[in-house]
């Protein structure tokens, strides 16, 4: 390891000074400012509407006016892939957003009670894990219908265990350090020590988890929506374009190559910050 | 005008047939290797539905009567029969000279069995509904049976060309007990070889056989030696491997990629129209907005299904106009001109109506509720695009379509529960009695299938059909059933969608090759000409 | 030892009859009538067929012979002890035996699952190595960034560009061969184990990089030995461990979870099985299969923790 002097020696200002050494972190940290720029100004930054059929204009290559070509309805795809990367993007977080809460919450429960409490949690992460996932948002979408939210709570769910596992070991590897025996001493509830002390001194590793977890949702969508399940029409979700596009591979390219692209890169800007990340804590995290 | 050919598009085969006389001694058998859409669970062609797996099916199994034109019937294992008692008794005199596969002979015993396993519950065939009112059968002598049914059952003798009602092995059914499904025994030209695994079937010549009907090329054994199915449900690899010759022959050709393959000569591509009802998207008269006549009719006006099957199918499939469907016998072309694209004419019905976009948002509004109408439909590719195309213009003149693309049964409890202003449906039927029945008689919203999505109840429909059933003149009913055509366009019903087509594609070196009425191959004369 | 292996294979018990459990409410609790959907329409097809009309007789009786007219707990007691009395019941549809089609399949899943580990412990150690040898650089970098563009890349859609470049365009390879044939292995393996392959060269990256920092290999290192040499004589067997891991999770997962990749490439297996069924309301065929699939995941688990025991000497299994 190379010896740096800093001339800031604050711990936040050490972290940032750490996670800039990260090229790769910060190239993917930028691409992604960039796609949800793109994705949030898409009305303006777009002279086309992602939804209007304009039959004269029905698969274009691409071109100057459209850069990405158009797709069977003549709609722009730029566009249309622009607007995609909203719903996306949001699939992605959303059901970061789900799993993680609960998953968090079941593991930081399993991991502080310990005992009956975690026999039974842990039981459940593991019926969870055996369930095959794809089966369970299967059964989530034909439950409530397919539409968007109900393909991010499927998502979610199947995300589930692998939070509360990792949320599980790393309460217990800290519960019995002394600070979390001295709140104990001092009388203070179960449910504040979990909140107040516990979750965040294993924030850090939550943070790159989920940051990597956001890449597997936007991927599991778009399989999602491989099997017809998933965003309602006309929402460009990269996902349903792709799957839609595979029986225009040959006829013409920018359909899947384009929405490809752009999951492609999203993951890689996210899996790159996600490493950056893991290595910016390092001191206190270890792959897990 | 009236059309009692299908639409066959065969000219190419026809072509081929009347050129070519070969002495059969110089056809060539050979292996034939079969790219199939679908995958095929079980071969009991008695039980399991017939939708994915009667292509292979019509290869096994042989029918008491064949019907190569709607309502004509040559002798098939049946050489002759009568029906009596209005339709209630049919006796049918068998061929004597039949053996199925396993080399059990075909008798009266074989029939009666069939017949009676079909209805009976325990065997849970989701083919009884075939069978309709039946009763019993009888035996009259060793090769001579009465069929009866509490009530006139029209549809017997078409339903006895397919092949749900074909006579099986009552020897193998008892001998292969649960694995019979996968090896079937019948009379046909073919017979189940073996699974080398759940996506290939091999069928190898039935040598004995002996017995094929007059409408096919030659008599005797096939050709070809064995033919070998494999299913590959995702299209484009299923093309790919096609074009690759890895198969001879495919069918479920992609859409997108139908005019290049029609337009190359190293492929033939034949494709017909499928009788019954093209696929539709049934209008809710029952409730919502979709109640009013004028929001229907200005849906339909909306509308320009010629321009959806341009974007959508490249001209693979034809855009639907009516409630029949063009390859149906009992088809009008009247329908046609009655509801031009014209989003002129639908904004001004539904100005009339009191449809207003008074807030500026493009959708209109009345008595302070917008415009809104839920589009329940499957998820797949054919549903939901033209569902999509559907949404565009019917936002152009200010209707919001929300569409809900799910899978088949969800989409059956939202049907069920009436949470819908649009549905879809469509499926393959050979006569006009059943297309109208089951989407628009009034005992259809409730019971049965729950078909009559549109929940249209409207006695002068139950009368029309009713009568269309009664009458026998062929004439007349194509007029009963002409005015049907014309009314329920009238009363805006459904939005007309697309017809469906068969395809197949096959190389040239491919001979002789025909279909039943559904699209199904006869492999029975085909043979290879390859060099 | 003993005692901890007796606990765990006691432990699959709660965690099978819990995943019956769920998928039998779970089928229960789908929207659409299994049997109306039988006698009525069927999914898929280029042109479904209505033959008459279906009477509540017709429906009634199905129900019957289904025996989904009894009540919920007493069918899920009745499949629990079929099960266990080895009968996993018959499809619904076909009538064919359930513990038949899972079997028959089993072998192209494991197949598959197998091949594609294959394809990704390869792809993930070289990747992984170059990037622990020459860390910090430019090319570590870039392997690592290789190996998150194949997780990054949509399965089906990966599979569809692999039978455009390998079977349409080279020719090299045909797109659907037998399923037994070791063609048919080769493309999909690519597809599936592309995805694995970053998280096995991430692991092998980082376990290297601190194994390199352990004090025996920088005696090693002292001693003059070769950089290849240590690599591969010492750090890597000490890098395997956690790799073991997660190579068995994945081949559990993969056994029943592949059936994108099955439907692209048209393979048999388990995945299809799967979903099928549920597309069907197959009651039987699903739960058969899901059972299935769970004991393949909790087995391939089980393999991992004691191989691990064995690998490991520092980890010890006390009975708590």
């Amino acid at each position: 390891m190379k010896k740096q002097t800093f001339v800031n020696n604050s711990p936040t200002n050490l972290t940032l000074q750490r996670f800039k050494r990260k090229k790769g972190a910060v190239i993917g940290l930028a691409v992604l400012i960039l796609l949800i720029l793109s994705a949030l100004f898409s009305d303006i930054l777009t002279p086309y509407e992602f939804d209007k059929i304009n039959p004269i204009n029905a698969l274009r290559p691409p071109s100057l006016e459209h850069p990405m070509g158009t797709d069977a309805f003549g709609r722009d795809q730029l566009t249309r892939i622009m607007h995609g990367g909203k719903v996306s993007l949001q699939v992605g977080m959303i059901s970061v957003l789900i799993g993680g809460t609960f998953g968090i919450l079941i593991g930081a429960i399993a991991g502080f009670f310990g005992g009956w409490i975690d026999e039974i949690f842990s039981r459940f992460i593991d019926i969870m894990l055996a369930f095959p996932s794809i089966l369970l948002a299967l059964a989530v979408v034909s439950v409530l219908g397919p539409d968007l939210y109900n393909l991010m709570i499927a998502v979610g769910i199947s995300s589930i265990p692998a939070f509360a596992r990792l949320v599980r070991s790393a309460v217990l590897s800290i519960k019995e350090n002394d600070y979390i025996v001295a709140a104990k001493s001092l009388g203070l509830t179960r449910a504040r020590i979990i909140i107040v002390h516990i979750i965040p001194n294993i924030f850090a590793s939550i943070l790159v988890f989920a940051t990597l977890e956001v890449a597997t949702a936007i991927l599991a969508g778009a399989s999602l929506n491989f099997l017809g399940m998933g965003a309602k029409p006309p929402t460009p979700e990269w996902g349903l374009l792709l799957a839609e596009s595979r029986d225009f591979f040959r006829r013409a390219w920018w359909l899947a190559t384009f929405p490809g692209i752009a999951i492609m890169v999203t993951v890689i800007s996210i899996n790159l910050l996600g490493d950056g990340l893991r290595d910016t804590f390092d001191p206190w995290l270890k792959e897990k | 005008m009236m059309k009692f050919s299908l639409k066959l598009f065969f000219s190419t085969a026809i072509l081929i047939v009347s050129l070519t006389v070969i002495a059969s001694a110089d056809k060539k058998g050979g292996d034939l290797r079969y790219a199939h859409l679908q995958k095929a669970k079980s071969l009991d062609a008695n039980v399991w539905t017939a939708t994915n797996a009667a292509h292979i099916m019509r290869q096994i199994y042989d029918p008491l009567v064949w019907q190569p034109e709607p309502g004509k019937f040559l002798p098939g294992l049946a050489t002759e029969w009568e029906i009596e008692k209005n339709g209630t008794e049919f006796t049918f005199q068998l061929r004597r000279d039949v053996k199925f596969h396993d080399g059990t002979p075909f008798d009266a015993e074989a029939m009666k069995f069939t017949l009676d396993r079909i209805a009976d519950p325990a065997t849970r065939s989701l083919q009884s509904s075939r069978l309709g009112p039946y009763e019993k059968t009888e035996i009259l002598d060793s090769h001579k049976i009465k069929v009866y049914f509490k009530q006139p059952w029209h549809i017997f003798m078409s339903n006895l060309s397919e092949v749900a009602l074909a006579p099986a092995s009552p020897a193998a059914i008892d001998k292969m007990g649960e694995k019979y499904p996968l090896y079937p025994v019948g009379t046909g030209p073919f017979k189940v070889k073996e699974w080398p695994d759940d996506t290939t079937v091999i069928l190898e010549n039935n040598r004995e056989y002996n017995w094929a009907p007059s409408f096919l090329n030659h008599s005797g054994p096939a050709y070809l030696d064995t033919i070998t199915y494999k299913f590959i449900e995702e299209k484009s690899t299923r093309l790919i491997a096609f074009e690759n010759n890895e198969f001879d022959i495919m069918d479920g050709l992609p859409s997108e990629d139908y005019q290049r393959i029609k337009e190359d000569d190293d492929f033939v591509l034949e494709s017909f129209v499928v009788p019954g009802l093209p696929q539709v998207m049934n209008i809710n008269v029952s409730q919502g907005p979709t109640k009013e006549l004028a929001v229907r009719q200005a849906m339909l006006y909306a509308i320009d299904e010629d321009m959806m099957v341009n974007l959508i199918f490249f001209g693979a499939s034809p855009a639907a106009k009516g409630p029949l469907s063009s390859g149906s016998w009992a088809y009008y072309d009247g329908v046609e001109d009655l509801y031009p694209y014209d989003p002129e004419k639908a904004k001004e019905i539904l100005e009339e109506a009191g449809w207003k976009d008074n807030n500026g948002d493009g959708i209109r509004e009345k008595n302070g509720k917008n415009l809104i109408v839920r589009h329940v439909t499957k998820g797949d590719y054919k549903n939901r695009k033209p569902a999509e195309f559907y949404q565009a213009q019917l936002k152009e003149v200010g209707i919001d379509a929300v569409v809900e693309a799910m899978a088949y049964e969800a989409t059956a409890r939202r049907y069920a529960d009436n949470a819908y202003e649009m549905a879809r449906l469509g499926y393959a039927l050979f006569d006009a009695h059943d297309t109208f029945y089951l989407p628009f008689h009034s005992s259809q919203v409730e019971g049965g299938g729950q078909f009559n999505r549109s929940r249209v109840i409207d006695p002068k429909i139950d009368d029309l059909i009713s009568k269309g059933v009664a009458e026998t003149d062929i004439e007349k009913r194509y007029e009963i059933y002409k005015e049907l055509q014309m009314y329920v366009m009238e009363q805006a019903l459904f939005l007309p969608s697309y017809e469906v087509t068969f395809s197949h594609v096959h190389y040239p070196y491919v001979k002789d090759l025909k279909v039943d009425l559904l699209g199904r191959e006869y492999f029975y004369d085909v043979y290879l000409d390859k060099k | 030892m003993l005692v901890y292996i007796q606990r765990r294979i006691l432990l699959m018990v709660p965690i099978l009859i819990g995943v019956t459990l769920a998928v039998f409410l779970m089928l229960h609790a789908l929207p659409g009538d299994p049997v109306l959907m039988m006698l009525t329409e069927h999914s898929g097809g280029a042109a479904p067929t209505v033959t008459g009309t279906i009477t509540d007789e017709m429906y009634e009786n199905m129900r019957r012979e289904l025996g989904l007219d009894k009540p919920l707990h007493e069918q899920y007691i009745k499949f629990l002890f079929d099960v266990i009395s080895g009968d996993w019941g018959n499809s619904f549809r076909t009538q064919l035996p359930v513990s038949e089609m899972l079997l028959k399949n089993l072998p192209y899943s494991i197949d598959l699952a197998l091949a594609s580990l294959g394809v990704s412990l390869i792809v993930g150690l070289i990747l992984g190595i170059i990037a622990a040898i020459k860390r910090g650089t430019w090319i570590d970098n870039l392997t690592m960034t290789l190996a998150v563009t194949g997780v990054s890349m949509p399965n089906f859609w990966l599979g569809i560009m692999l039978l455009l470049i390998f079977s349409l365009n080279l020719r090299w390879i045909p797109a659907v061969a037998p399923a037994d044939s070791w063609q048919s292995l080769i493309l999909p393996s690519l597809a599936l184990g592309f995805s694995a392959a970053a998280i096995i060269a991430r692991l092998v990256r980082s376990n290297l990089i601190d194994i390199f920092n352990q004090d025996y290999i920088r005696t090693a290192r002292a001693k003059g030995l070769m950089e290849s040499v240590v690599v591969a004589r010492h750090a890597l067997k000490n890098a395997m461990i956690p790799v073991i891991t997660v190579v068995g999770l994945q081949f559990g997962n993969l056994l029943g979870g592949t059936v994108i990749i099955e439907t692209v490439f048209a393979r048999p297996g388990l995945g299809m099985i799967m979903i099928e069924g549920i597309m069907e309301k197959d009651f039987p065929v699903v739960q058969g299969a899901v059972l299935f699939a769970a004991i393949a995941y909790v087995v391939a688990n089980f393999v991992v923790d004691i191989t691990y025991a064995y690998l490991d000497p520092r980890i010890t299994y006390d009975t708590e």
